[in-house]
């Protein structure tokens, strides 16, 4: 008696009951890391609840958050071999598979709104290409923020020189590279385990995401909240492809469609959705440290170091995202 | 956690004599000797990552000076002692079991079921050997990384799956040559 | 449909494990049948995927730790010592080697992750003393298995583990949670013993042998590495130095040092050691793959979150579902060892736990508890079998009524703290 009944598994067969103008009908399940309120589920709610609407109820999703089906690291696996239908995937995460997305991991890469946009609007065909050769179907892909923090028990860290020594939690590979460049001795691990790290010290302060510092309630062990706007990481909305194909042209054409244009609006949402995350900390407890121009451009120096480093690890692909950086700005 | 010893009572020798059961004598022996193998690399693999974290600890607490690769090669390590693992404690009957029906069924019925059962665990042991080599060897075509700070390549890493599982399946199907053709020895040794 | 799935699954999980498959062996193929039919064959994928992420998981490294430290520890004379000076302070009480028995698994669960190891420790030393003076075998028996179980409620806690990493609750603050419930069941077990011996002295000759102050105090030596691992295993965590994976190496290397120094440590000491604690890990990590596994398809099939819905829909009261889990836990708890429940009944009843407004904390509290009097409740109580095979020509008869007599403190135990769940959360409220 529960919601449960139009829940037919991703990769069944089309059904073939709706064989009329519009095509087959799919249920898609989809993983999600983050929990039910955060941004990249907002996103993926506005994105869903259009391509219902506009496939006519032939395309629907049932969402699975928090992790509670496939792990971060395990999402693109899951959503190549069709243990889930679709699912978020975080550049973080991937970039030791995919590495020609690497650019996208580390902060400071977009300057803002436009400058997203034209990258976006320029790299979408390569983007697609990518993800395609690693085995799943790419919709759409936003930031991961267009703010970020640098969480702390006990003070704001603004300055490279509080960074010196102290063990501060990544997202991946090139985000501890850029910690690294600024003096921090990088670690990585689950953002599930994250809390209890802070709270018993294991980890002396945390690079994150506004969504993922409100959606962890790790504000509560490490309130001192260091507020830079610069973009960090991006997120994939991706598909089985085998179930990507069980959809008819027209619906893929208008879910592609809606795609772009959800991504293209994303970064207002994105925005919207922090400011009140940011608020609600507050009100919790948290403090705000917005950073200076120049306790920014300090800081920033250090942190894209290392862009040439991630440009020599990425092929030919990653090669004309690196490119398009400059030429979208 | 031990449950599962003592489980076959001393059965009447149902071997023919005269027959030649040398293969299988050695096929057990072989895993035998593989498990023990196993059991002092993962033996010693714990040691290690206990000295790891150890010394990670001193090193941060008192000399502020913390490694940033202890924790993710210790968490490495854990996967060749789990899956080095698993066969040693199949071979010594750790894996638990509700024994209470085995307690109640003629002896007979018991080494039937005893057959039924292993051949059940080598199915599941294929199953997991299949899907491990599958992911694993995905990870030695795409020569992909841990997305961490220490690049450590995860073929190097998962590799220790599928072999787990391999010989998970082996002891399986040895303790169902035991109870088919050596229905006298005790299951499970100490 | 869901009750139907559900149904389909619970029979066919219990057919397995009646014919004796093993557990986690049980689960997997559950699991992987009831994905391949009822969703797709590509959830077989997700088995592999599994035993990856758990065996490369940041917090599961504690659990082979524990273990080592574990097995370490009662390969020395530390529970021996540990008993002896006990029964030195107790003196001639009524009752008061097997006040002593609790008292000493209590203390040696400050150190050991595992009941059934803190049952056999202690047990190997407190029974034959029992023995020695007259006491029924039945109440010896009963007493140490029963004092055994802390081992899982008295932080450090595999099951806890078990459970914080399938609730993804904080293992921290479930170990701190556990430590007032584990001290006042040590009291309630040790009232049993007292009540008891009241109404029956023949049961527990008193100790005739008088132990002069000077003795007791010089004794209390034999405690100080006890004290002194579960200060860098409990402590080092709450002073912020450690976090609960590296506490466990500390304990490691702690027990490694002090039994080193107590001259008991030898080479093929050592491989013994080693070689239980894989075996051990071996079955542990199958256990936790086999149940996650099989969460991952339930919750595929959407049963735990229907049965959820389900349940909180109903014009049932919260306090009234608590109740119902629990008795199911009882009953799965006479058949099945506390590791086995754990994976498979926390997965099914958490969401609905949640969705009820229950604190995770309190509930896995209530859930050890009653895994503890799994332990010692007939057919299948670990507890049991570990004290049966220690002493070898007891019979299985006394060992199951001597456990049963201290299964009523052990419920006594869960109904107090499943209505006063400040008990468990006390000490956690503190931390934060
Ligand atoms: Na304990
Ligand atoms: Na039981």
């Amino acid at each position: 008696a529960c919601g449960s009944s139009g829940s037919s598994g991703s990769s069944d067969k089309p059904d073939a009951s709706s064989g009329d103008s519009g095509g087959n009908s799919v249920n898609i399940d989809f993983s999600l890391f983050s929990s039910e309120n955060d941004a990249f589920s907002v996103v993926f709610r506005e994105w869903a609840e259009r391509v219902e609407e506009e496939t006519e109820g032939r395309i629907t999703f049932t969402p699975y958050y928090s992790g509670q089906l496939t792990s971060l690291f395990d999402t693109l696996d899951s959503v190549k071999n069709g243990t889930v239908g679709g699912g978020l995937l975080s550049a973080g995460a991937i970039t030791g598979q995919v590495t020609d997305v690497s650019i996208l991991e580390p902060e400071g890469v977009f300057d803002g709104e436009e400058h997203f946009k034209n990258f976006y609007n320029n790299t979408l065909d390569t983007m697609n290409d990518i993800f395609e050769e690693h085995g799943v179907h790419m919709t759409f892909w936003t930031l991961g923020s267009t703010e970020v923090l640098t969480m702390s028990p006990d003070e704001f860290l603004t300055d490279p020189k509080q960074y010196k020594g102290i063990k501060i939690r990544t997202a991946g590979k090139w985000q501890a590279a850029q910690m690294e460049a600024a003096g921090a001795v990088p670690v990585t691990m689950d953002p599930g385990e994250l809390y209890l790290a802070l709270q018993n010290k294991t980890v002396d302060s945390t690079m994150q995401t506004v969504s993922l510092a409100k959606a962890f309630k790790l504000y509560e062990v490490a309130p001192k909240l260091a507020l830079r706007d610069v973009t960090a990481n991006a997120v994939m909305y991706v598909i089985n492809p085998d179930v990507w194909n069980e959809i008819s042209e027209q619906d893929q054409e208008t879910i592609m469609n809606i795609s772009k244009e959800v991504a293209l609006s994303s970064w207002r949402t994105l925005e919207e959705q922090q400011e009140n995350d940011l608020q609600t900390m507050v009100d919790e407890g948290a403090e705000v440290h917005e950073m200076t121009e120049e306790e920014k451009a300090k800081l920033m120096k250090e942190l894209t170091s290392i862009f040439p480093d991630i440009a020599e690890s990425m092929g030919e692909k990653g090669m004309k995202l690196y490119d398009s950086i400059e030429e979208s700005k | 956690m031990i449950a599962s010893k003592n489980l076959s009572k001393e059965l009447p020798n149902t071997e023919q004599e005269g027959k030649d059961w040398t293969f299988f004598k050695h096929y057990m022996n072989f895993t035998k000797f593989i498990n023990k193998m196993f059991t002092r690399v993962s033996g010693a693999l714990i040691l290690v990552i206990a000295i790891l974290l150890f010394q990670d600890v001193i090193r941060r607490y008192f000399l502020n000076d913390p490694t940033s690769w202890a924790l993710d090669i210790s968490r490495f390590i854990l996967v060749y002692v789990v899956f080095l693992s698993l066969a040693p404690a199949l071979e010594s009957g750790q894996h638990v079991t509700v024994d209470f029906l085995k307690e109640v069924i003629s002896e007979n019925k018991q080494r039937w079921m005893n057959i039924a059962i292993f051949l059940l665990v080598s199915v599941f042991g294929v199953i997991l050997c299949w899907k491990l080599s599958i992911v694993t060897l995905d990870a030695f075509k795409d020569n992909r990384m841990f997305p961490v700070q220490t690049p450590v390549p995860v073929k190097y890493v998962y590799v220790a799956g599928p072999i787990g599982a391999l010989q998970f399946t082996l002891t399986a199907l040895s303790l169902t040559i035991k109870s088919i053709f050596f229905p006298a020895e005790k299951i499970h040794e100490e | 449909m869901d009750f139907l799935m559900f149904g389909a699954f619970i029979v066919s999980l219990l057919l397995l494990l009646i014919a004796g498959v093993p557990v986690a062996v049980s689960l997997g193929i559950v699991g992987i049948v009831g994905g391949a039919l009822l969703i797709s064959p590509a959830m077989i994928d997700q088995l592999s995927q599994i035993a990856f992420t758990q065996s490369s998981s940041f917090v599961l490294i504690v659990a082979p730790l524990f273990v080592l430290m574990s097995e370490i520890i009662s390969s020395s004379s530390i529970g021996t010592r540990l008993f002896t000076v006990v029964q030195m302070w107790l003196g001639r009480l009524p009752g008061a080697l097997g006040m002593a028995a609790v008292i000493s698994c209590s203390g040696f669960a400050a150190i050991c992750g595992s009941s059934p190891v803190t049952a056999a420790t202690i047990g190997k030393v407190a029974i034959p003393e029992m023995s020695k003076i007259g006491y029924s075998e039945r109440l010896a028996l009963g007493a140490t298995a029963a004092g055994g179980t802390l081992g899982i409620l008295i932080p450090p806690s595999i099951a806890l583990i078990l459970y914080g990493v399938i609730t993804e609750t904080s293992i921290g603050d479930l170990f701190i949670a556990g430590i007032i419930p584990g001290i006042m069941t040590a009291i309630l077990l040790c009232f049993t013993i007292f009540v008891i011996v009241l109404k029956n002295p023949s049961l527990a000759p008193a100790v005739q042998e008088k132990v002069r102050m000077k003795e007791r105090v010089t004794g209390l030596i034999h405690v100080t590495p006890i004290l002194i691992l579960a200060f860098l295993v409990i402590g080092s965590i709450y002073i912020g130095m450690t976090t609960p994976t590296e506490s466990a190496a500390f304990g490691v290397v702690g027990a490694l040092v002090i039994v080193f120094t107590m001259r008991q440590l030898g080479l093929k000491n050592l491989s013994t050691v080693l070689s239980n604690t894989v075996k051990t890990t071996g079955m542990f990590f199958l256990l936790v793959i086999g149940g996650m596994f099989t969460s991952f398809v339930l919750t595929r099939l959407r049963i735990p979150q229907g049965m959820a819905e389900f349940i909180l829909g109903l014009e049932v009261p919260g306090w009234a579902i608590i109740v119902i889990i629990n008795v199911l836990i009882l009953i799965l708890g006479m058949f099945l060892d506390p590791m086995s429940i754990l994976v498979i009944v926390v997965p099914i009843f958490f969401p609905t736990v949640v969705g009820l407004g229950f604190d995770p904390i309190w509930f896995g509290i209530l859930v050890t508890i009653n895994m503890e009097i799994g332990a010692i409740t007939p057919p299948v109580g670990f507890n049991l079998f570990v004290l049966k095979s220690v002493i070898p020509n007891v019979k299985m008869s006394d060992v199951v009524v001597g456990s049963l007599w201290f299964v009523v403190p052990l419920l006594a135990s869960l109904i107090i703290i499943g209505i006063f769940p400040k008990i468990a959360l006390y000490l956690p409220s503190l931390m934060s």
